[in-house]
């Protein structure tokens, strides 16, 4: 097999990832006041303090997953007592703080000053944090949002925006440091501009063949994560989409035979990236894209980019609170599949069933019904673990794909 | 009594034109819709009271915690029928979820269930205040109970109703301590309280006074203490297995059990004010999100205040709240020289008593008179 080119945005991707865990380990060894936060914290507001960083675990973990380590963290947890069964980033997690980050890739993250975490991802993250919170007792401030089985209702929109106030309040008197609102508008227009870029980088998807994969998607998340309201993220999120609308001028596809295009739900099983893609290319198979990646910049019920008139930073950030998956009801999800099944010109649905993400995996064998049911399209559920190889049969899911791929070419012949 | 047993009297009772609103999880505001003339039950004890889960499995992974296919499966089954609204609020993930689930299901299957809910404010108090928010989810509450049932709000009901929820709460711990001194089985005490869960106030009320005259009139007798812990009390089966090993409850710290009854707000007429001071000063459960700093102190209290030698977790199998939280606990319970013991619950796992016995009796050996 040739050996894999890292293209121009992989490279891109290498350094500024790379640049950013040094520069968090630099200064936080520094000095600087440093901030754990869930995905879903607005990071935007950390711009607005001085000699301000911050870590994101998910992010740490999944990277962990990606390089091959997960289950080695993991087990690290379940030996100081933590079940095999909870969530496998928060066991990567607490495997790490176990031994200082011995086997990270990263050296591990800094240790924090302030845990900031949230509950609508997931409510059990708000229980993860609370384990270093103890254990190191160092403070954690918890946003609560209320998950919508409708559109977020101006009530608690209003509620989640007294909360970032709340935060800002809570950081300003714990760290001593003034807040600059100035500074935060520019971190979020600047994440904005970011998820545009990205948003066109994920509309290539509709080109048949498409020139990019919903692997891609997910490797390139990472500095929407970790990098967030920095003028960075719309360098790299610019260089992507481009990258990708050049493939298509110049005619070169991930899988140049592409004959199923198919569509991903749920977290990247990031231990399977490779393995994954290139098995699914020699099918003549491209997941073209992924409910996980396409619902960034957008709010519940679609995955269309949420418009931003630019006046409001705390209106735009309370808004897409609910922006994920996991923050919204069935009927929503429904709602924003449905669509990109359609836009995306999808031929069938892979329903990842995650052991390690309930929230985001409890409704699927309704999802799955309706797509097959409603829409026509077939959908088929394999069995991942996003963080934790001990809990994925590649044999076994290989299987349920393969049926799905006789299922389409039956129905197109 | 088997929680068979309990479902069915749920049965029993609906009336014709009783309105029976099935809660989770297991915290949801009963006096309010007891005063507004509903009948809420508050399904959290299902185990045991299903044959299958063929309904369940349709529409829930198996990794959902049993909590939650119990839930799934009898709403969709003929006893879920009798439901005439569900109430739910935000407590895990899985359950977050569960209600949309058998909302579908239940449009699909042409029944009409109305679906109530709100919200539980998770903020920290010394961090947010969720007071004007938490008052507008009450009021928002009444008016959905008002619009679905045809019924009206009445302060004087309300006030009443609270008044006789804290007596019963009251009663439950004047029987908890009761079991505390032999006088009464644990098993007992949790067929009439967890029993209660399904009836209204005032027959709980009339039951807990009857197992409080039983085992006044018993003496005390002595067994080895233990506070048990968990989301839900263990099977009965292990529960009568625990106790033939000469163990003696002697507190516990069980959501459906002394989480439930351990406050009470004073009775008023204003719903606001009540749901306010219980949130805030509630037992702090795993669930709630926001009585965490609080949480790890009380249970130790709780211990101490029991004279407990010894602690047994009672974990439902994929309930994250909970399994976060004990590998600290057992950390702790250990500096204090508090030997413990973790016993894990499925669906099913009642069934095989053999192995829960041997390790109960072995724990048992361990613990100090």
């Amino acid at each position: 097999m040739a050996a894999m080119v890292k293209s121009t945005s992989g490279k891109h991707l290498t350094e500024i990832m790379t640049r950013g865990y040094m520069d968090l380990h630099g200064k936080a060894a520094d000095g600087a006041f440093c901030v754990w936060i869930a995905i879903n914290v607005p990071a935007e507001i950390f711009a607005g303090f001085d000699d301000m960083v911050y870590a994101v675990p998910e992010s740490h973990a999944a990277m962990c997953a990606g390089k091959g380590i997960g289950a080695k963290m993991c087990e690290k947890a379940e030996g100081i007592g933590y079940s095999m069964d909870l969530c496998s980033y928060a066991r990567i997690d607490i495997g790490n703080a176990v031994d200082g980050g011995k086997d990270s890739p990263t050296f591990g993250l800094p240790r924090p000053d302030l845990l900031v975490s949230n509950n609508n991802n997931c409510s059990l993250l708000t229980k993860w944090f609370d384990v270093h919170h103890r254990e190191w007792d160092v403070p954690h401030f918890i946003m609560d949002i209320p998950f919508c089985y409708e559109p977020q209702k101006s009530k608690d929109h209003e509620y989640i925006v007294g909360q970032i106030h709340d935060l800002i309040r809570f950081i300003e008197k714990l760290s001593g440091r003034k807040f600059h609102a100035d500074r935060f508008a520019e971190a979020v227009h600047n994440t904005w501009e970011g998820i545009r870029q990205w948003k066109r980088f994920l509309a290539c998807a509709r080109h048949r063949p498409s020139p990019i994969t919903a692997f891609d998607s997910f490797v390139h998340m990472a500095p929407f994560l970790t990098q967030r309201g920095t003028t960075e993220l719309k360098i790299h999120y610019t260089l992507l989409a481009d990258e990708a609308e050049e493939k298509i001028a110049a005619n070169r596809y991930p899988v140049p035979g592409e004959r199923y295009r198919l569509f991903w739900d749920n977290i990247a099983p990031w231990h399977q990236l490779r393995n994954m893609s290139q098995r699914l290319a020699r099918l003549d198979a491209n997941i073209v894209g992924a409910s996980y990646t396409s619902c960034m910049g957008t709010v519940e019920g679609s995955f269309d980019l949420h418009p931003w008139d630019e006046k409001d930073p705390f209106d735009y950030i309370g808004r897409t609170m609910n922006a994920y998956m996991c923050p919204h009801g069935m009927e929503l999800r429904y709602s924003a599949m449905k669509s990109v099944v359609s836009d995306l010109a999808v031929d069938g649905v892979i329903f990842a069933s995650n052991r390690s993400c309930k929230p985001y995996s409890i409704t699927q064998q309704d999802q799955l019904k309706r797509i097959r049911d409603e829409l026509g399209v077939p959908a088929v559920m394999i069995a991942v673990d996003h963080a934790d190889v001990r809990k994925y049969n590649e044999e076994n899911a290989f299987l349920q794909i393969e049926a799905l791929l006789e299922t389409i070419a039956d129905k197109k012949s | 009594m088997r929680p068979a047993t309990r479902v069915s009297a749920l049965l029993k009772r609906k009336q014709p034109k009783e309105q029976v609103i099935g809660c989770f999880p297991p915290y949801p505001p009963v006096e309010l819709f007891a005063a507004m003339g509903a009948l809420p039950s508050v399904l959290w004890n299902l185990r045991g009271s299903l044959d299958d889960f063929t309904k369940a499995d349709e529409h829930v992974q198996n990794y959902a915690c049993g909590i939650a296919r119990e839930l799934v499966q009898f709403h969709l089954s003929e006893a879920g029928s009798l439901v005439d609204g569900i109430f739910s609020y935000n407590a895990c993930d899985t359950l977050r979820n569960t209600p949309e689930i058998i909302a579908a299901a239940n449009i699909e299957a042409g029944r009409a269930i109305h679906m109530l809910r709100m919200h539980v404010p998770q903020v920290d108090r010394s961090q947010s205040n969720p007071d004007r928010y938490l008052r507008k989810e009450i009021a928002r509450l009444i008016e959905a109970v008002e619009i679905a049932f045809d019924t009206r709000f009445s302060p004087e009901r309300f006030f009443q109703t609270t008044k006789r929820y804290g007596q019963m709460r009251a009663l439950c711990r004047e029987a908890e301590s009761l079991v505390a001194q032999g006088r009464l089985s644990f098993g007992a005490f949790c067929g009439v309280v967890l029993q209660g869960h399904l009836l209204p106030v005032k027959e709980q009320i009339e039951n807990l006074t009857g197992l409080i005259a039983t085992g006044n009139g018993r003496k005390s007798g002595a067994g080895k203490r233990v506070l048990v812990s968990g989301i839900m009390p263990p099977p009965a089966p292990v529960v009568r297995a625990m106790e033939a090993s000469g163990l003696c409850v002697a507190a516990n710290d069980i959501a459906s059990l002394a989480r439930s009854y351990a406050y009470s707000p004073a009775a008023t007429e204003d719903p606001g004010d009540y749901y306010l001071d219980f949130f805030a000063n509630r037992f702090p459960c795993t669930t709630l999100l926001y009585r965490a700093d609080d949480r790890v102190e009380a249970f130790l209290r709780l211990v101490t205040d029991a004279r407990a030698r010894g602690v047994i977790f009672s974990g439902e199998k994929f309930c994250e709240h909970e399994y976060f939280e004990f590998p600290y606990l057992e950390k702790r319970l250990r500096a204090l020289s508090i030997p413990t013991l973790f016993l894990e619950f499925s669906v099913d796992d009642a069934e095989n008593i053999g192995a829960y016995a041997t390790r109960l009796e072995a724990f048992a050996e361990m613990i100090e008179p």
